[in-house]
């Protein structure tokens, strides 16, 4: 399969937004399913999927500023909504900012250098430092995988994803043009076997504006949501900003890896 | 634009919108105080399936230990309603035959035969939806229990967890392996209530460059386990 015909697989399979699908715990989803996957996968809406992940994939740096927010069912039925704020600053190929702040308090920022991944909180005074290099996906991954820190979907940085999606997907259809903010906004909506989601991209910058997704199969059926503002993907970002520069009295302490020790991994 | 160039441009794209929506779980859970961030002020639970913002149906770190038993548990789920749904397939069959022999009656009796055996059969799917609806969130609430269980008791993943003198994993010595306490039940632990004495006092002991907490008779020391911060099991540092 050609780059070209891969990456069509790839977004066809509602892709790269559709990062934000998949990697359902039914992992085991029939193989008939895909065929008709394919046939409720909306052509439109899949285009609008590949122009964002293209979008995404040219800017050699950006800056996103958003609100996220989670439903949480509580033992009386009712639903909470708890949420955060957060900015993220990401260079190519291997700088990574994220800051998140609770709206109940309390901070955490992610640093990654191209040497190695930090996680600071402020709020206890203690940070954690580890070394690492490599792509920011790769680095992201292994966050995620052993260091356990919740990047949602990081299952989707696999460099199978494109299976893996063709495999989750059950269907992608264009819901409508919308306008968020000011902003006209592509609708479109995708489904997996644990539930749907929702997206909306800008239909001038292609950048997504909005993420809903919504956990069918759990009890009082819970979103979570994300909502993205002031995309810059020009920014002036100084080296700064990604290097930890541990405040005074600071207690480092250790991150817990899961799994064996892993061999010592330089740039690929 | 190579391959790999490619796929590292495909993981670098997904990684923006999904960087996005880190960590925030980690921080709800410890905000959520102890017991793995299952309740926290006010007595409101502060996360659940829906904070990780994952389409996989509320995975997570904090549900690692659980996520075996989870997968299991679902597997035997699935096998349990694969045993319903033959069991259910039998009954439509045997409803048929019924509604077969009923054939041999008057039309009026076989339309009313009918009637009844299809109202039987959709309430008995119904049913078995409702039932396999409710076997599915037992299952989801008995993993995530389990995980939170294990935390209570500050054992944690049997075992897979390791944490390390220093950042270079490969380079480092496991100074910690296998059990850990949130700072949420730390405070517990170290707090007395109106009707009991606090079961242990937190003191803290630098040595060389590590900080030491002897909550008697265990030594810990913190880190993050799944970005949550916690106090790990070590042995005592020298000379203690």
């Amino acid at each position: 399969m050609s780059a070209r015909s891969n990456r069509r697989a790839w977004l066809s399979g509602a892709a790269s937004a559709a990062m934000l699908l998949a990697a359902s715990a039914a992992s085991a989803q029939p193989a008939a399913s895909s065929a008709a996957a394919n046939a409720a996968r909306d052509p439109r809406a899949a285009a609008v999927v590949e122009r964002m992940a293209e979008t995404l994939v040219a800017a050699q740096a950006l800056r996103v500023e958003g609100d996220i927010a989670w439903d949480v069912v509580q033992a009386d039925g009712q639903t909470l909504e708890f949420g955060a704020t957060r900015e993220l600053v990401l260079r190519r190929p291997d700088r990574l900012r994220a800051d998140l702040v609770l709206r109940e308090g309390g901070e955490r920022r992610l640093f990654y250098d191209g040497r190695q991944v930090v996680l600071h909180d402020p709020v206890h005074g203690v940070y954690a430092a580890i070394e690492r290099s490599g792509p920011v996906g790769e680095v992201a991954a292994f966050v995620a995988e052993r260091l356990g820190i919740p990047i949602a979907l990081a299952e989707l940085l696999s460099p199978d994803l494109a299976a893996l999606l063709s495999e989750k997907i059950d269907a992608a259809h264009y819901v409508a043009t919308e306008t968020l903010d000011g902003v006209a906004c592509d609708h479109v909506a995708l489904r997996g076997a644990a539930g749907g989601m929702q997206l909306w991209v800008g239909t001038k910058d292609a950048l997504p504006r909005r993420i809903s997704i919504t956990y069918e199969h759990e009890e009082g059926r819970p979103q979570f949501r994300a909502r993205f503002a002031d995309w810059d993907l020009s920014p002036r970002v100084p080296d700064a900003t990604f290097v930890f520069d541990p405040p005074a009295g600071a207690e480092k302490i250790a991150f817990a890896v899961h799994g064996a020790p892993a061999p010592k991994e330089g740039p690929r | 634009m190579s391959r790999p160039t490619l796929r590292r441009a495909r993981a670098l794209a997904a990684f923006v919108a999904l960087a996005f929506v880190f960590a925030g779980v980690a921080d709800a859970q410890r905000r959520g105080g102890g017991g793995g961030g299952r309740s926290g002020g006010g007595g409101f639970e502060r996360s659940g399936p829906a904070a990780h913002g994952s389409f996989s149906g509320g995975g997570g770190a904090a549900r690692h230990s659980g996520e075996g038993r989870a997968a299991m548990q679902q597997r035997a789920s699935g096998s349990a309603r694969q045993g319903q749904a033959a069991q259910q397939r039998g009954t439509n069959q045997a409803t048929r035959q019924q509604s077969a022999s009923g054939a041999q009656q008057s039309r009026q009796s076989q339309q009313d035969a009918n009637r009844e055996d299809w109202q039987q059969q959709q309430g008995a799917m119904q049913e078995d939806r409702q039932q396999q609806q409710k076997d599915m969130q037992e299952d989801r609430q008995d993993a995530w229990d389990d995980a939170a269980d294990d935390y209570h008791g500050g054992v944690y993943y049997g075992g897979n967890v390791h944490v390390y003198d220093s950042g270079d994993v490969a380079a480092a010595t496991a100074i910690a392996v296998g059990t850990a306490v949130t700072v949420g039940a730390m405070q517990r632990m170290t707090t007395p209530t109106a009707s009991a004495p606090a079961p242990c006092a937190m003191n803290s002991v630098v040595v060389g460059d590590a900080t030491y907490y002897h909550c008697a008779p265990n030594w810990y020391q913190k880190a993050y386990v799944n970005g949550e911060l916690s106090y790990v099991s070590v042995a005592p540092p020298p000379g203690f």
